[in-house]
């Protein structure tokens, strides 16, 4: 199969999701619920205290939302990555999927996106939650508009560099599917502003699990342009060191047979 | 006899593997996290908040989590499911058992095995002084703990019947769940909330399930109208689950191929 | 032999799907019996099988064991019966299986030392005696089979309830099965009711046939008869022919038994008795190759009711 005809079949998958009205309805709802929760929480507190660490509730549900649309693009693309090894590694259909010629991950990311497209409500929702906080807290120039969808998809691209990672770490860790659900559950992390956190840990959720850029950060590039402009270098970071990360260990992949 | 027995297999037969095991239990510790580092910064403002200081706040997300984990319930529905859809149910329904009490125990068995992790957890803060527990209230929390748990079950009980009837029963079950999250005290105290609202929901049987249990073991006091009303909810829920289901089950077409 | 169990007139309706699966349906079951219990595909099989172990309530109609009605007294009833539905299990999977043994004797009501005791026997006898300290997710369906039989068997039921059990089982499982059955309702006088589309199943273990089409019953009878009527002991055989002599020989020879010409494969439809006398033939020919087909027993089902 061509990464077109890939295509045709993600758009038919789509469009198949968007008609069966129960499928649909019974995944808005667990979405809708689950966030719904969250931020219910989050007013709660905001009943305590004005603003957490200087964020006002607006501003935070705008990270709230942020998380949202990033993770829901993660899972959209790299759910994959907890059955990873028993799909691809020991059946050895990784081995089919290299005499291809195309981007492995790339390939296999767009194979595996009809079985998750259920996460577009995640996306969608997100979206929502971002414009209500735009809007209660007193609206966004266009300017600033360009910069949070250009920080957004830039989080997305450092998680997905991170993804690399992650699929080299497959390689290693055989029969460790648990490991990888455990880093989902750790991503959660971020639904909030990890200010929260001592700087311990946001350091950690800077440099070695990048927590922080699934929500934090692209807010805050919204006031510092410096923010954005460190995005955009982690993003090259996190992509190219991902590839070659994963080259080295696909490498020891093909030579371990 | 038997119904123990069902419990200690079931116990044996959800730990799976040693490490896997260690590996999920770190899961639901992501949101105990969260809650602790939102929790400081407000107590950092507030010296009291809906009746807790901070430290009585850490050792109530600690009890609550245990609680809530080993209450838990909300996979039934999905079992039933799945059971009624691929028709692995019949084979639960030949055995010369009442379906109520087997499930139950099954439950039981499995929740225990699930919150191990927070029953160390627990004990470490108990040691280390953080949770100050007196034997009286001690005495009076197990029997509420399992009064929770045969509540819990019997809603979910319910909600898991329904398949005879509606066979795609995750929608409502997602619900339920919500509304136990929400209002059985699992983020928050519900003395958080605004007065008009907690005197709704501490009256709804989910504030039994969770708040009010975790209540008794951290020594906050109880009336006698509040025993009565959980006694109340317990008895309604477990006689009419087992009511609903014998109903229900004998209208049944389905069980699959 | 006294009557063990009574369908009486049992009526049940799919409302969802507007089907009759079963309508009035009346036949009895009686002690040490052993029953096949046959039709095509949607006939009302398994609904028989379902209701008659409690899993399925009828609309209207009885159903009697020991002259009581099942549905008033499902638990002692359940107790009594031994109920087991093809590739399906009642035995938790993560734990070993000698502990989901012990766990099914317990809720039976078993002491421990004779759960013991029945498991090792049965598992001796069905070649699974190496599995027990193993746990069923790492078996094969074969013995997965065997040990839902062995969790079947525990608590020495009246009577088996068996719903496609040999589904998917290889040859040497399946006649260590029909070795033990046949065993155990000999020496226990255990009835046995068994759906299957196995003609060897019906084979080896039935004495009596009920066949149900379109939720009636249109025949019950003896094994015999049933044979007789359906031409279940026929033998689908086809000669394949290099020489085209020794083809027109045997096309004269055989004439009896042909059933169709396809170029030089001669296909043959032998009824069991028969085979000897053709096969005495057959050693007269030469240059051929021969292909024997045991018939499929919902094909020939289907065949006679579609006709």
């Amino acid at each position: 199969m061509r990464i077109q005809s890939i295509f045709k079949v993600l758009r038919f998958s789509l469009l198949d999701f968007f008609s069966e009205k129960s499928n649909f309805i019974l995944y808005f709802t667990v979405i809708f619920l689950y966030q719904l929760l969250y931020i219910v929480f989050l007013r709660v507190i905001f009943l305590k205290v004005p603003a957490i660490y200087g964020l006002k509730f607006s501003e935070v549900l705008v990270i709230f939302g942020i998380f949202q649309v990033v993770s829901g693009l993660f899972h959209l693309a790299f759910a994959y990555l907890i059955w990873f090894q028993e799909k691809y590694i020991w059946s050895r259909n990784l081995d089919v999927i290299l005499t291809l010629p195309s981007n492995p991950i790339l390939y296999i990311t767009l194979k595996e996106i009809p079985g998750q497209i259920m996460e577009i409500i995640t996306v969608i929702t997100g979206i929502v939650i971002m414009a209500t906080g735009f809007v209660t807290g007193g609206g966004i120039s266009i300017l600033g508009l360009v910069k949070i969808i250009i920080a957004t998809l830039l989080g997305f691209l450092i998680l997905s560099g991170f993804a690399y990672f992650l699929v080299s770490i497959s390689f290693l860790l055989y029969g460790r599917r648990s490991v990888f659900e455990a880093f989902y559950e750790v991503l959660e992390l971020g639904q909030y502003p990890i200010t929260i956190y001592p700087k311990s840990l946001r350091v950690i959720f800077t440099f070695l699990i990048p927590i922080g850029f699934l929500a934090t950060y692209p807010y805050l590039s919204l006031y510092k342009t410096q923010m954005l402009i460190f995005m955009f270098i982690a993003s090259l970071f996190f992509l190219i060191s991902g590839y070659v990360f994963f080259h080295y260990f696909l490498k020891y992949y093909q030579s371990g047979g | 006899m038997k119904y123990l027995n069902i419990a200690f297999y079931s116990f044996k037969d959800s730990l799976i593997s040693l490490s896997d095991f260690i590996i999920m239990s770190i899961r639901p510790f992501t949101i105990l996290f969260i809650q602790f580092f939102l929790f400081k910064y407000v107590f950092s403002h507030e010296r009291e908040v809906g009746g807790y200081t901070f430290s009585m706040i850490v050792a109530y997300i600690f009890v609550v989590g245990f609680i809530s984990t080993f209450v838990d319930a909300g996979s039934f529905p999905y079992k039933m499911e799945s059971s009624y859809i691929k028709g692995t149910i019949t084979t639960e329904l030949v055995l010369p058992v009442d379906y109520y009490f087997f499930e139950y125990f099954k439950n039981l068995g499995q929740r225990l095995a699930f919150s191990l992790q927070f029953i160390i957890a627990n004990l470490i803060l108990y040691i280390l002084g953080g949770i100050k527990v007196k034997l009286i209230n001690v005495l009076f929390f197990i029997p509420s703990l399992f009064l929770a748990f045969t509540l819990n079950f019997s809603m979910y009980f319910i909600v898991g019947s329904l398949v005879f009837r509606f066979v795609k029963i995750a929608g409502i079950t997602e619900v339920v769940r919500f509304l136990g999250g929400l209002t059985g005290g699992r983020l928050f105290p519900l003395s958080f909330l605004p007065e008009v609202i907690q005197g709704f929901i501490t009256r709804l049987p989910f504030a039994y399930t969770v708040y009010f249990p975790a209540n008794i073991l951290l020594g906050k006091g109880f009336t006698k109208e509040d025993i009565i009303i959980f006694l109340f909810w317990t008895f309604l829920m477990t006689f009419s689950s087992i009511l609903i289901f014998e109903r229900l089950r004998e209208t049944a077409e389905g069980y699959g191929g | 032999m006294t009557v063990l169990m009574e369908f009486i007139k049992v009526s049940k309706k799919y409302r969802k799907s507007d089907t009759l699966a079963l309508d009035g349906v009346s036949f009895e079951l009686k002690e040490k019996e052993r029953i096949a219990y046959l039709g095509p595909n949607g006939s009302g099989k398994t609904t028989t099988c379902k209701i008659m172990s409690t899993v399925l309530y009828p609309d209207s109609g009885k159903v009697l064991f020991h002259r009581q009605n099942i549905f008033k007294m499902r638990k002692e009833y359940l107790k009594k019966i031994g109920v087991m539905f093809g590739n399906k299990t009642k035995l938790m999977e993560n734990i070993k299986l000698q502990d989901a043994f012990l766990l099914l004797g317990h809720i039976y009501g078993l002491p421990e030392k004779d759960i013991k005791k029945k498991v090792f026997y049965y598992a001796e006898r069905l070649n699974v005696g190496h599995l027990l300290d193993k746990r069923l997710r790492e078996f094969s369906l074969g013995e997965r089979t065997k040990s839902e039989l062995i969790g079947t068997l525990l608590h020495d039921p009246e009577m088996l309830i068996l719903d496609e059990p040999t589904i998917g089982v290889d040859i040497i499982s399946r006649y260590e099965m029909y070795e033990l059955l046949k065993d155990i309702n000999k020496t226990r006088g255990t009835s046995i009711l068994i759906t299957s589309h196995n003609v060897e199943d019906i084979k080896e273990l039935a004495e009596r046939v009920i066949l149900i089409n379109k939720g009636k019953v249109v025949f019950d009878g003896g094994f015999p008869e049933f044979k007789r009527r359906f031409g279940v002991e026929e033998k689908d055989v086809v000669l394949r022919f290099r020489n085209y002599t020794e083809f027109e020989k045997a096309k004269q020879e055989l004439s009896g038994f042909v059933k169709r010409i396809e170029g030089v494969n001669l296909h043959l439809a032998i009824r069991d008795e028969e085979m000897p006398r053709v096969l005495n033939k057959l050693v007269s020919f030469q240059d051929y190759e021969i292909l024997i087909k045991e018939k499929d027993l919902s094909e020939i089902l289907r065949r006679s009711f579609s006709a």
